[in-house]
């Protein structure tokens, strides 16, 4: 009998423990947020994945940052000037930055670490800032030639990649970064949790509001949620559209929606037989009822686009959904013109790791058999669609979503025939002189017009069928506040704060 | 009431085969058909089973999702039988060197989880129904390897055996028409028993996504499916996961029933 309430006793005393566990951690400064991915490597020129910048833009700074209303703002650089008609920027570098390491920001670092960036035998993504010529400094003046005018160079420069760190840091960066943003890198437990703390000397105090935010890697969705329902989550900041359901109408949680700047897109294989024909491309893209794969993959959340720019790009987007409206009968003529009257058959790679780009495959597969194409499904891993489909370029179809950049150049310049991202073997000279000319072009009403006519050029050769900007769910404890959207593949921590 | 086990497990196998069977010539909508619009609708007269998450009929997908569930079962238990029996027979019968080989490599199968089999068949095949019916033939083939071998060993000394061997009869025709017949009630418990094992592998690594390919129907993907709508559309989980437990179930009592009938020394009737 004795033993037995002393086993009770044990017992009872270890759930009070695990009850302590639990509630560890969870004061009214710090946050958990669920996130699906392992970053790859912290270092900025290393970095390859959307991931990692997402959460990096905690870390680092550049010389100037994105905004959430798409602008370009002042960062390490209180303010700029472009001189020269658009050949020389000049940037004024803040005098109060400090590392996290405590050494305070030089102008030297700023030189260091944008020739280091702009060195093609070193950085996969120096082709961004290959127009710079030359980088020199007067006190803490910093002036960046140019070898011709850039017009998307201001916004490269909001990238990770452009990211200013201690270049006596070099050799640590990819595990422990050390840059100036609002929060330090303390401990990272791959596969499990990120943990961020509050950089005490941070130069714009005032806008953290946390002490601390824990970065949970959850890959599985369901997980996530039930995480989030019983609290051990605070915020999801990307919840997949199939779990919608779960969260909406619970009184403990907000969904905030907007759109993501992503272009979600059938990718099509330009150079591969039968789709070189364009008749077969024009074909698939009557094909393809959006609305449907809307409603169907994204239970309405989304928006169609006719381009590869999303409508949150304001200006800069051009509509051109209505370029292919829904007409099977037509696609059927179209095939039978490209002699292919019974169909064919193709293959089509779908991402396992996204759901939202799965499901929106099956439905293309399946209003695709309506007019006699044949679509073989294959859900594959991540690491080998990467591989097959975006390095090998191996590969007939594909369902993917190519993520929002601050200016129209980063985002139209993956279609440039010799462009590494160029994945699609999308090829057109028209396109090629265009979009040459719409980077030296400094007067933006018709920069604005180069780019209408790059998205049309992309819509009349079909080079794709793009399907949606699906909207970003946003999911948090009621009690979360701050939560801000950007155009850009972001999470933005510092404004999160809780409030009783 | 002593064959209560038998004649409930024919049943529920019989309805579940005569489904999936009548799925080959009729079902009552084409069961990749979508249906964007009717996406989640509960059970109602036109769709008996509900809708999934792209608006499919449920009932027609569970009608054909059996298929490879049921494929799974019938190549496991054949090519494990076969491949199995005739191993497991030659190891029991002559023992020596030849059962040391055979039987250490069953071992070394039968250390395997079944699911390591799986992947590994997977990595090689790539992910579809091929890699899986591969996977559980395989896995079967020891299990049945070690039951005929000790069946043989213990009649194998039996004095009708010997009978035979004093007669100058051939080892085969000792093998085929002397010993297996008596150990022909064993296998066929066991291969009711590995049926039932092998609907579940096949379930299980579809619902992984090794197995059966979207946009086909097996019951394990649609359990995979319908994960995230578990809470709002119940139905979508609850039909293709009675499918498979009914199955599974029937299949069982099948096989106690079998053992009843030929094995009377374990039946607590007697």
């Amino acid at each position: 009998m004795q033993k037995r309430i002393a086993v009770i006793l044990v017992l009872t005393l270890g759930l009070v423990f695990l009850n302590g566990c639990t509630l560890r951690g969870r004061e009214d400064d710090s946050l958990v947020v669920a996130i699906p991915t392992d970053p790859d490597s912290f270092h900025p020129h290393q970095s390859l994945a959307a991931a990692t910048a997402e959460i990096a833009f905690n870390i680092y700074e550049g010389l100037v940052k994105a905004a959430p209303d798409g602008t370009v703002v002042p960062a390490l650089a209180a303010d700029w000037k472009i001189e020269d008609g658009g050949l020389l920027y000049i940037f004024t570098l803040r005098e109060d930055v400090k590392f996290h390491n405590g050494r305070e920001l030089t102008a030297d670092d700023v030189i260091y670490c944008l020739n280091r960036l702009r060195d093609p035998q070193v950085v996969a993504k120096a082709r961004d800032y290959g127009h710079i010529k030359s980088i020199t400094h007067e006190g803490n003046t910093i002036k960046i030639q140019l070898d011709q005018p850039d017009a998307a160079f201001l916004a490269a420069l909001t990238e990770f990649s452009a990211a200013i760190y201690p270049q006596e840091a070099e050799e640590q960066l990819s595990t422990q970064p050390v840059g100036t943003g609002p929060f330090i890198l303390k401990s990272w437990q791959p596969n499990n949790e990120i943990v961020l703390e509050r950089f005490a000397d941070y130069w714009q105090p005032e806008l953290v509001q946390l002490n601390q935010v824990t970065l949970r890697i959850i890959p599985e969705p369901a997980t996530m949620v039930s995480n989030l329902l019983t609290g051990h989550v605070d915020l999801v900041p990307r919840l997949e559209p199939d779990y919608l359901h779960q969260v909406e109408g619970n009184a403990q949680l907000k969904i905030v929606e907007s759109p993501m700047a992503l272009v979600q897109l059938l990718a099509i294989n330009n150079a591969r037989p039968p789709f070189d024909d364009i008749r077969v491309r024009q074909a698939l893209n009557y094909a393809i009822d959006r609305e449907q794969i809307i409603e169907g993959a994204a239970w309405g959340k989304g928006q169609p686009i006719g381009s590869n720019l999303s409508p949150a790009m304001g200006a800069w987007y051009k509509d051109l959904t209505d370029y292919y409206p829904h007409d099977p009968e037509k696609a059927k003529q179209l095939l039978a013109e490209a002699g292919y009257p019974d169909g064919f058959s193709a293959t089509l790679y779908l991402p396992a790791p996204y759901p939202l780009h799965r499901s929106a495959g099956e439905i293309c597969a399946d209003q695709l058999a309506a007019i006699g194409i044949h679509v073989d499904i294959q859900v594959i891993e991540w690491a080998y669609w990467l591989e097959k489909v975006y390095t090998n370029r191996d590969f007939d179809l594909t369902v993917i979503g190519l993520d929002g950049r601050l200016d129209p150049h980063t985002v139209l310049a993956r279609y440039e025939s010799t462009s590494s991202r160029n994945f699609g073997n999308f090829n057109s000279p028209e396109y090629d002189r265009l979009l040459a000319q719409g980077l030296r072009e400094t007067d933006m009403a018709a920069r604005q017009e180069i780019y209408h006519q790059l998205q049309t050029l992309l819509a009349q050769e079909a080079s794709n069928v793009y399907l949606m900007d699906p909207s970003q769910l946003a999911v948090m404890r009621k009690d979360v506040t701050g939560w801000r959207n950007y155009p850009v593949y972001v999470l933005d921590l510092a404004p999160l704060a809780r409030v009783r | 009431m002593q064959k209560y086990n038998l004649w409930s497990g024919s049943i529920l196998v019989g309805i579940m085969v005569l489904i999936t069977v009548v799925g080959f010539v009729y079902t009552p909508e084409l069961p990749n058909k979508m249906d964007i619009g009717n996406q989640l609708q509960p059970p109602s007269p036109e769709h008996l089973l509900g809708t999934d998450n792209y608006g499919r009929d449920i009932l027609s997908r569970i009608m054909v999702g059996g298929r490879p569930a049921l494929e799974a079962g019938i190549v496991g238990v054949v090519i494990g039988l076969s491949l199995g029996t005739w191993l497991g027979a030659v190891a029991g019968y002559y023992r020596g060197w030849v059962e040391e080989v055979v039987m250490r490599l069953a071992d070394g199968l039968y250390a395997l989880p079944s699911i390591l089999l799986a992947l590994v068949a997977v990595t090689l095949l790539g992910p579809g129904q091929l890699s899986i019916l591969a996977a559980v033939a395989i896995a079967n083939v020891p299990i049945f390897a070690r039951l005929t071998r000790s069946a043989f060993i213990s009649i194998r000394e039996a004095e009708f055996v010997a009978a035979a061997k004093a007669m100058g009869l051939r080892d085969s025709r000792i093998i085929l028409r002397h010993i297996l017949p008596n150990c022909s009630s064993l296998l066929l418990v066991q291969a009711s028993v590995s049926f039932a094992n092998a609907v579940l592998a096949e379930a299980s690594l579809s619902y992984l996504g090794l197995g059966t390919q979207p946009p086909d129907a097996s019951w394990g993907r649609m359990l995979k499916e319908a994960q995230a709508f578990a809470g709002q559309a119940p139905w979508t989980v609850i039909f293709p996961g009675l499918a498979i437990a009914l199955t599974v179930l029937g299949l069982n009592r099948l096989g106690d029933g079998l053992r009843d009938l030929w094995d009377p020394k374990l039946s607590p009737h007697e």
